[in-house]
């Protein structure tokens, strides 16, 4: 093959990829107008505000099709993967960013001078979320991790001159740098194994692996093993990403050193992508999908392959008949090498990755049931509310993953229930955007007001800022899950799912979590609504805009808990690719 | 039905939005305007009674989260209509009440939109046919609980009885939510029609004991049943037309309604037998005892209203057609002459200043319309023989004597009678009769919005008993009917014949009054045993809310130091401890044997690394440590070179040159600092060091073990000359196997060189400033790994208060 050829190829498929990467490529070009604007004198009079608005809203415009895609497919030679989840997350991302604009804006940090870094700053990390939630490979996979940390650690230390909040950037650095190798060394080390990096590719050698007849010779346990670790490995950089425990120390100290608008892209976006990358790895490793359209052509996309994936040299024909990917054609050579057959069909692979699964979900629960109780007995006897809601999202990230066990559990036998298991996840993760959003907001605009972020500074402000309080107080007991508030519906279906996968002992735990729940957020509605004022407090009141921002924001809080339905048939359009 | 039943539950909802405006427009007489609602309503309810009194059942559905299988499904049976014609009447009476009540209170307002968003909720409680619509409208009345017991918010008791009140009943809805989950899970359905037909279906499903468990917790919690019981009194803080509607009449019954809901399902089995009449027995007597002991007006109700409600757990679970009787009719004596009752003690607080009985006395000349209602009121309460409190007691009776263990059951229920008909007489005839005693506020007699509740409700109380068979013999069998599963009728008529029950009235009545008399002496004999209180399940619910702070804080404080290094030693050790645990259980390490292949440098380059990183260990100055550190960096380079990685080497060698000469430029500025750290902490940290090292030991040897895939190298060495047509392999990897890499490695580079050179411009630039250093110690950290030295003390974090 000449280079022309290559090149021939790698356009045309690059020209396909970028159809469905013009929101992503949406961004970059903000990314790169926001910092280069400042520099011509004429320019540097634009307030970044406005473009960083204009890009990302162009951004939510392209992340659309606003319709379902028919089918899934691979772009940039099988690194991404383009379907209704990739869409559903990209669309959240995208719109967090544009709500988190408007949010900056009305709440004055970062001021104009800072404001370009931090909008870059942002519009990088969200580009790097957006990578995590369509990844689907394993080198893209540490590259959106990377991409999403990194702006996130300088973000933390957004407060300039803090020490407190240089403080938190430093703790989060060090530890992201940490998580990020062990990942990283895990990610080598499957890889290693299975020869690819290409997450489709890695579940049929999985299965071969891992096939009920090596399981009893005893075969190969040796590398069983070195998987678990690996495995363990990459849950560290994934707990990291989502505070879980004990990978979640960076959290409250970030959360208090860093300013609320930061904590709510960290706590709103980063959890959201890390989710979609957790349920990505998960069904990655636990399932074959059905057959992915490879919209290049065969022998270009052979090369292209090859390009990227040294490991994975042009071979023989296909050999399984399921994903019918180009880094599938090493396959014959790998049998040959260790001696493993391939298995007939999806059924049988779906049947072998049976202790892979096994093995996630007893990962994921044993990680979701500690954070959850960790999270929420932590959160109980907070004074500062940025605290109590850092521990309060360590708490929630627990929720969230526990569904990821259930479908883990499920999809041998029922995908479909399963399937309703993601969209759990990716229902609460869309309600999650408001309701954090909202909180934090309301903990801006209040810090803007008060000049206090101390749960005590709060008390009896129904009667100062009644609209405010209310639509805080609907935040809280909404993120307790009461309904009829979209985390009730949240909630729900993670038990539904939990009950469906008969995961008790979860199921027990979570239950219990929630309870003790009840207290501390009730705490602060009781603070806020019936204690009395203080006679100290200054005059001040909550103006317009600032109000109308919480009214809005919460105010879908409300509708999806009226009616659920308009946000749970998305999820479930997003999540319907997937098994 | 003509009004569909979910708008009869929203239009609650849209008055409460609307009654604050409505309040401010019409003042003074809103809450007789805002009664028209529920008034019509229960107009409308009681026009359908005739059809469900001859077995029809009503039923809508509205599809509302379709991939959930939940539907706005309501279902009118005879239960459903006994209790929204309750909810909807006692509402209209309590919404005229309040208005006198509270009249002028500058939030009345907020309290008829609390109110009526209350009456909503609880109208969708009784009318739901789905168990999650059934649950969302239970948590929704347990919040308006929450808002109306704090609605009078200036005394601290108010307070915290509105948290606990919210705390214990929000907690049973959870633990009734995951009950409803598994039954829903059981029966395969969320729909209670069809749940309710599968009953030895789910008599012998495994989950049934867990659901069974947790929704009667949910139950027990909600209709204040033992030991949940404590929040209840507590609760008494809210108005009193809050207390007459929600926690005597209507919300508390919630429990009572799901228990009688889901016999046709769960009840019948032993399980369900023992559990409920146990709880319910202990809630009657304790309660009945409680009541007896109190001198506020309120709070002996609220006891006998637990009480009262045990009495009708008690009869759920003895279950059978004459325990259900009894029990539909005791829930609309206890309706009716319990909330008249309510209704009288506010009154009296409110024309008197007073709710101590002990101070109340000779108010029949000075109030004679509201006397007479407490006075029928106490009567049906005291079970005397026309009313209709008389009637359901007898029902009782007999529905005791013919129970398993009837001895026991009967006795209890005779002796919680007697102290409840005692507790009657003290708050419905006490405070009217004997001389008259000076009040705080001079006694007048009540406007008509104040008496009118009452009256209507105690005469109630007396017509339905006089004349059974006015329309209430229907509405009792259907609403049997419903909890029973099987088609009963009911009659009930005054006289039945000189039976037993007949004589355990009489039994009542008489101990009734003995003890009325002798009350005195039993609450002194109280006040004895009255240091067993903190014993008390609220004594529980203090410990568990301290012990769960103390939990809380002693972890937060143990693991949450806001010390990075401690926080680094828990994620070690963690580590150490799960990879240690999977190693050691399931691997074995596999010794090299063969050392044939180890050359002198290997030897050497190992020696030097050691040593080298012995050196950073050891270092007395940054500068020593950061060359140790950067020996080790060429070394580890060394050992790619050797092992034909030579790329790779390559990268190496240019991040290490990178770093070391980042750490120098920025530890020169960094003051010195000394070692901090105590020989024991050293050590501790040395050991910690160790294991980590052992383990990543364990972990490569058993690594290099495992080949799956052939090794790269040999791909490289098969296509080097004839795909990229070089021999020099080194060569071929690096531009041409992976020429995109090295070009990113080099516009890496490059971008961080721009970097470094922008930061040393920046600090000639500016002197020191804050931001810089800022900057420059970020991007260590982000250069470096977990490595960095981190000597300075950071603030310890005041993460407990």
């Amino acid at each position: 093959m000449n280079l022309y050829e290559l090149f021939n190829s790698l356009a045309a498929d690059s020209a396909r990829s970028i159809a469905g990467f013009q929101g992503e490529l949406a961004l970059c070009v903000t990314i790169v107008l926001l910092l280069l604007l400042r520099i011509p004198r004429l320019t540097s009079r634009i307030d970044s505000f406005f473009v960083m608005l204009i890009g990302s809203s162009v951004a939510l415009y392209l992340a659309g099709p606003w319709r379902p895609l028919e089918q899934p497919s691979e772009i940039f030679t099988g690194l991404l993967v383009y379907d209704n989840f990739t869409v559903y997350f990209r669309t959240l991302l995208m719109a967090f960013a544009v709500l988190f604009a408007v949010f900056t804006k009305i709440s004055g940090v970062p001021d104009r001078d800072a404001a370009p870094d931090i909008y870059a700053l942002v519009l990088g990390a969200t580009l790097g979320m957006c990578i995590m939630a369509s990844a689907n490979n394993m080198l893209m996979i540490f590259l959106g991790v990377e991409m999403a940390s990194v702006p996130s650690y300088a973000l933390a230390g957004l407060l300039k001159g803090r020490r407190q909040s240089s403080e938190a950037a430093l703790k989060y650095a060090v530890y992201g740098a940490g998580a990020a190798g062990i990942m990283l060394y895990g990610i080598s080390l499957i890889s290693g194994i299975l020869g690819t990096v290409h997450l489709p590719t890695m579940a049929v050698r999985l299965a071969e692996l891992l096939q009920p007849a090596n399981l009893e010779s005893g075969l190969g346990s040796d590398t069983h093993m070195v998987l678990a670790l690996g495995g363990m490995m990459i849950m560290v950089g994934l707990a990291f990403k989502l505070s879980a425990v004990p990978f979640h120390f960076w959290c409250p100290d970030v959360f208090e050193g860093a300013t609320a608008e930061v904590n709510a892209f960290l706590s709103v976006a980063s959890k959201a992508a890390a989710l979609a990358l957790l349920a990505r790895v998960a069904i990655g490793f636990g399932y074959i999908p059905a057959p992915v359209l490879v919209e290049t052509a065969p022998a270009a996309s052979v090369e292209t392959a090859a390009l990227y994936n040294v490991a994975d040299p042009p071979g023989e024909a296909p050999a399984a008949p399921a994903a019918r990917t180009p880094a599938e054609n090493a396959e014959a050579k790998a049998e040959a090498a260790v001696g493993f057959g391939p298995l007939p069909n999806r059924e049988a692979q779906i049947a072998a990755l049976a202790p892979a699964r096994e093995f996630i979900w007893k990962l994921v629960a044993f990680v979701a049931v500690i954070t959850c109780t960790f999270g929420n007995l932590a959160a109980y006897g907070q004074t500062n509310i940025k605290r109590l809601l850092a521990y309060s999202t360590i708490a929630q990230a627990g929720y969230m993953m526990m569904p990821v066990a259930s479908a883990m559990v499920l999809a041998g036998t029922n995908a479909p229930a399963a399937r309703d298991a993601i969209s759990a996840v990716a229902f609460y993760a869309g309600a999650y955007v408001f309701m954090n959003l909202g909180a934090f907001a309301i903990v801006a605009f209040l810090r803007n007001m008060l000049h206090s972020e101390e749960i005590a500074d709060y008390a009896g402000l129904l009667h100062r800022a009644p609209v405010t309080v209310i639509c805080f107080c609907i935040v809280l007991v909404s993120l307790i899950g009461l309904p009829p508030l979209a985390g009730f519906f949240g909630k729900y279906q993670i038990f539904a799912s939990l009950v469906d996968a008969k995961l008790w002992f979860v199921l027990f735990i979570a239950g219990l979590n929630t309870a003790i729940s009840l207290y501390y957020y009730l705490r602060v509605v009781k603070i806020m609504t019936i204690d009395p004022e203080p006679d100290t407090r200054r005059p001040a009141s909550m103006s317009f805009i600032p109000g109308t921002f919480i009214v809005l924001i919460t105010a879908p809080i409300v509708i999806l808990g009226v009616w659920p339905d308009s946000l749970n048939a998305l999820a479930r359009i997003a999540t319907g690719q997937l098994f | 039905m003509a009004v569909g039943m979910l708008t009869a539950i929203l239009s609650g909802f849209v008055l409460a939005i609307l009654a604050p405006g409505l309040n401010r427009m019409v003042r003074g007489g809103a809450g007789w305007l805002l009664a028209l609602l529920p008034l019509g309503l229960a107009i409308s309810f009681a026009s359908h009674a005739p059809l469900i009194a001859s077995g029809n059942v009503f039923s809508e559905s509205n599809p509302w989260v379709p991939a959930l299988g939940v539907d706005l499904s309501f279902r009118l049976d005879g239960l459903s209509m006994l209790l929204s014609l309750l909810i909807t009447g006692v509402g209209a009476l309590i919404l005229v009440y309040a208005g006198g009540y509270l009249a002028g209170h500058p939030q009345l307002g907020r309290l008829y939109a609390f109110l009526l968003m209350f009456m909503g909720s609880m109208l969708g409680l009784v009318l739901a046919d789905n168990i999650l619509l059934l649950f969302v409208f239970w948590e929704l009345t347990s919040i308006s609980s929450y808002l109306l017991i704090g609605f009078d918010h200036e005394r601290a008791a108010a307070r915290s009885a509105a948290l606990q009140a919210l705390l214990v009943t929000a907690g049973g809805g959870l633990a009734l939510m995951a009950g409803l989950l598994l039954l829903g899970q059981a029966g395969g359905s969320l729909e209670l029609s069809t749940l309710l037909l599968q009953a030895d279906y789910l008599h012998s499903h495994p989950l049934y004991l867990p659901s069974l468990v947790l929704i009667l917790i949910g139950a027990f919690t909600k209709s204040a049943q033992f030991p949940f019981h404590f929040w209840l009194p507590s609760a008494m803080e809210a108005p009193t037309p809050v207390s007459a509607y929600l926690h005597s009449a209507t919300m508390v019954k919630a429990g009572i309604y799901l228990l009688a809901r889901l016999s046709p399902a769960l009840g019948g089995t032993d399980a369900w037998f023992l559990s409920v009449t146990t709880v319910g027995g202990v809630t009657m007597l304790l309660g009945a005892w409680l009541a007896l002991t109190q001198s506020d007006l309120k709070r002996i109700l609220a006891y006998s209203t637990v009480s009262a409600l045990g009495t009708l757990t008690l009869l759920l679970g003895l279950g059978g057609t004459l325990a259900v009787q009894a029990a539909m009719a005791f829930l609309v004596g206890h309706a009716l002459y319990k909330g008249a009752l309510f209704l009288v003690a506010g009154t009296l607080d409110h024309q008197t200043g007073s709710r101590d009985v002990d101070r109340l006395s000779g108010l029949f000349r000075a109030m004679p319309i509201t006397a007479l209602a407490a006075g029928i009121a106490a009567l049906s309460m005291a079970g005397i023989a026309p009313l209709f409190g008389f009637l359901s007691k007898e029902l009782s009776y007999e529905a005791a004597l013919r129970a398993p263990a009837a001895a026991w059951i009967t006795a209890a229920a005779v002796t919680a009678n007697i102290l409840l008909a005692a507790a009657a007489f003290i708050v419905g005839i006490r405070p009217f009769v004997g001389k008259a005693v000076p009040t705080p506020k001079p006694a007048r007699e009540a406007p008509p919005s104040l008496w009118l509740g009452s009256v209507v409700l105690a005469s109630l109380g007396a017509v339905m008993g006089l004349w059974p068979a006015l329309g209430t013999d229907g509405l009792l069998s259907a609403a049997g009917t419903a909890v029973l599963g099987e088609t009963v009728s009911i009659h009930l008529s005054l006289w039945h014949g000189l039976t037993l029950a007949l004589a355990l009235s009489a039994v009542t009545l008489i101990g009734g009054v003995i003890v009325y008399v002798s009350r005195g002496l039993l609450r002194r004999l109280a006040s004895r045993w009255e240091s067993l209180g903190q014993f008390g399940p609220a004594r529980w619910y203090e410990l568990v809310l301290l012990g769960l702070n103390g939990l809380a804080g002693g972890q937060t404080r143990l693991l949450q130091s806001g010390y990075l290094r401690y926080y680094l030693m828990i994620v070690l050790v963690a580590t150490v401890g799960l990879a240690g645990a999977t190693l050691a259980t399931r691997g074995h390490l596999v010794k090299p044997t063969d050392w044939s292949g180890l050359h002198f440098y290997d030897v050497g380059l190992v020696v030097l690394i050691l040593m080298a990183t012995m050196g950073t260990v050891l270092a007395r100055t940054r500068l020593a440590a950061i060359a140790a550190l950067g020996v080790v960096g060429y070394s580890v380079a060394l050992v790619f070179v050797l092992f034909g990685a030579p790329d790779v080497a390559m990268t190496q060698f240019l991040i290490e040159t990178l770093t070391v000469i980042l750490f120098v430029l920025v530890f020169y500025h960094l003051p010195e600092t000394p070692a901090l750290s105590s020989s024991l902490a050293r050590g501790r940290d040395a050991v910690i060091a160790a294991t980590v090292g052992v383990l990543m030991t364990a972990f490569v040897l058993i690594a290099t073990v495992v080949q799956y895939q052939p090794p790269i190298s040999e791909y490289f060495a098969e296509h080097g000359l004839p795909d990229a047509h070089g021999r020099n392999l080194v060569n071929v990897i690096l531009v041409d196997f992976r020429g995109l890499d090295t070009l990113g490695e080099i516009t890496v580079l490059a971008a961080a060189g721009i970097g470094v050179y922008a930061l040393l411009k920046l600090r000639v630039g500016k002197q020191r400033g804050t931001a810089s250093a800022a900057r420059r110690s970020e991007l260590a950290g982000g250069v470096d790994d977990a490595s960095l030295p981190i000597a300075n003390p950071m603030r310890k974090e005041g993460d407990v208060p």
